[in-house]
């Protein structure tokens, strides 16, 4: 399916800004930054209170009435990143307030900074805590990834459609998209569980 | 070396430490006992600025600070001449036994790397685990942790080590282990203030006995003055409860 050289680049881009934005966001909630904190409870309470498709039209469909004009693929990256990120931020955060009070103690005493214990001991926890959830997140935005099609994007579901239009095939269609998704994300399980593997050589085997 | 006084420390209603003070002279091995509840923690912890008490003076080095208004560049100059030993040994879960002692050294003293490992693997030798390098916390034993959170501290070469109840976590059979590294400090001349409970330990080793109960410092004296002589009859009771 030539669908698939929209889907995986769209969300490997998507997945991966979104991580980012996601960082960002749990860290300036720990860290208290007070009115970055607003703003991002703020940015998170938007992005997981609204449907994605809505969000999706409303950047694509609906920014052009304010004169703001964002092309389909740039409108697809900022949606689908943000609401990974907003999602994602919410994981990583109870990640790092999973992370025993005693390390950062421990960091201090040796006389690191809250920055480099950051850094090297609490962050490296909190992900190894997170991966399982962030993969969830990560499945769950190649299927979302379909979405796009609402907003002209040619990736798998949408060329279906297309084709499905002039064929009439559309269960046999329809089905193989279906089993295309559901390979890419079998591929992707299989992937999360060897990383797991190799991941938890620290937490005790 | 070091001086703490008048220390004074409460949470909402609950006065935990009334007015503490504490010398420590170089060479100094200063236990701690007390029930528990009576403010030992909080008293080794405000010392490390990792609770930061209400009000206190604290002498250190010829140098006089506010412990209840100390910058964060003084708490690091402290924490930097101190090490502290954890009763749940909260060594870092992400690194190797190796990888605990060489963070602190390379990250916060930016010490070059080779170095580093080669105080750590000294420092790890000499608690007795030479064969550990590279085993990471879960991999061990709570003794060999705690062994490790030693070395993690004697590789700063610091001037004081604060431990608070290094073996109130450990299974019976692995206490002598612990305490038998500290003892080789001691032995050494490693200036320390050990928070403990194994009283016999504490009668062998200390240069001081405190005895603390409701925030107070009740007695303090010789390991002899307090565990055979003991003036107060709140020590006495207490002391005797740990024979049998
Ligand atoms: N962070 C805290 N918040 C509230 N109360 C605390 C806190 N830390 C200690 N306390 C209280 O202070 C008292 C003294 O505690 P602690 O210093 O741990 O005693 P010890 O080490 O002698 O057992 C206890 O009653 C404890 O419940
Ligand atoms: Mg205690």
């Amino acid at each position: 399916m030539q669908g698939l050289i929209v889907t995986i680049p769209l969300t490997i881009i998507s997945f991966t800004l979104g991580l980012i934005i996601a960082l960002i966001t749990a860290l300036v909630q720990i860290a208290d930054l007070k009115v970055l904190k607003q703003l991002a409870r703020f940015y998170v309470w938007i992005f997981r209170g609204t449907p994605l498709l809505v969000q999706l039209y409303i950047v694509f469909y609906g920014l052009p009435a304010l004169g703001i004009i964002i092309d389909a693929w740039p409108s697809a990256i900022i949606v689908f990143s943000l609401n990974t990120g907003a999602y994602a931020s919410e994981t990583i955060r109870a990640a790092i307030e999973a992370v025993p009070g005693g390390q950062m103690e421990a960091g201090l005493c040796v006389g690191m900074n809250y920055f480099q214990i950051m850094y090297r001991i609490i962050i490296p926890q909190a992900l190894r805590t997170a991966f399982p959830p962030l993969s969830n997140s990560l499945i769950g935005l190649v299927k979302d990834t379909s979405l796009a099609a609402n907003i002209t994007i040619l990736e798998m579901f949408l060329a279906a459609q297309r084709i499905a239009a002039r064929t009439y095939e559309t269960f046999a269609l329809y089905c193989e998209v279906a089993l295309v998704y559901l390979l890419f994300c079998t591929v992707l399980t299989k992937l999360q569980a060897i990383c797991e593997r190799k991941l938890s050589t620290y937490k005790g085997v | 070396m070091l001086k703490v006084e008048h220390v004074y420390k409460k949470y909402d209603d609950l006065e935990v430490l009334k007015d503490v003070s504490l010398e420590v002279d170089k060479g100094d091995v200063i236990t701690i006992i007390g029930p528990s509840g009576s403010g030992k923690t909080t008293l080794l912890r405000c010392i490390n600025f990792l609770t930061i008490a209400d009000s206190g003076k604290m002498i250190f080095d010829d140098k006089t600070l506010d412990m209840a208004e100390a910058s964060k560049k003084e708490m690091n100059e402290i924490r930097k001449k101190t090490a502290f030993v954890f009763q749940n040994y909260n060594l870092f879960l992400n690194k190797t036994a190796l990888q605990n002692v060489t963070e602190g050294l390379i990250i916060a003293r930016k010490m070059p790397k080779d170095q580093a490992e080669t105080i750590a693997k000294k420092a790890l030798d000499k608690v007795g685990l030479s064969d550990r390098y590279d085993y990471y916390p879960t991999q061990l034993s709570g003794g060999q942790q705690q062994r490790v959170g030693i070395a993690r501290a004697i590789a700063s070469s610091p001037e004081i080590i604060l431990f608070d109840e290094p073996t109130s976590a450990l299974d019976p059979e692995l206490i002598g282990e612990v305490l038998n590294v500290i003892k080789e400090l001691a032995k050494e001349g490693m200036t320390m203030v050990i928070v403990t409970h194994e009283m016999n330990f504490a009668k062998n080793i200390s240069t001081k006995v405190i005895f603390m109960d409701d925030g107070v410092i009740i007695e303090e004296g010789t390991s002899k003055e307090i565990f055979e002589d003991p003036k107060k009859e709140r020590t006495k009771q207490f002391i005797h409860s740990f024979e049998h």
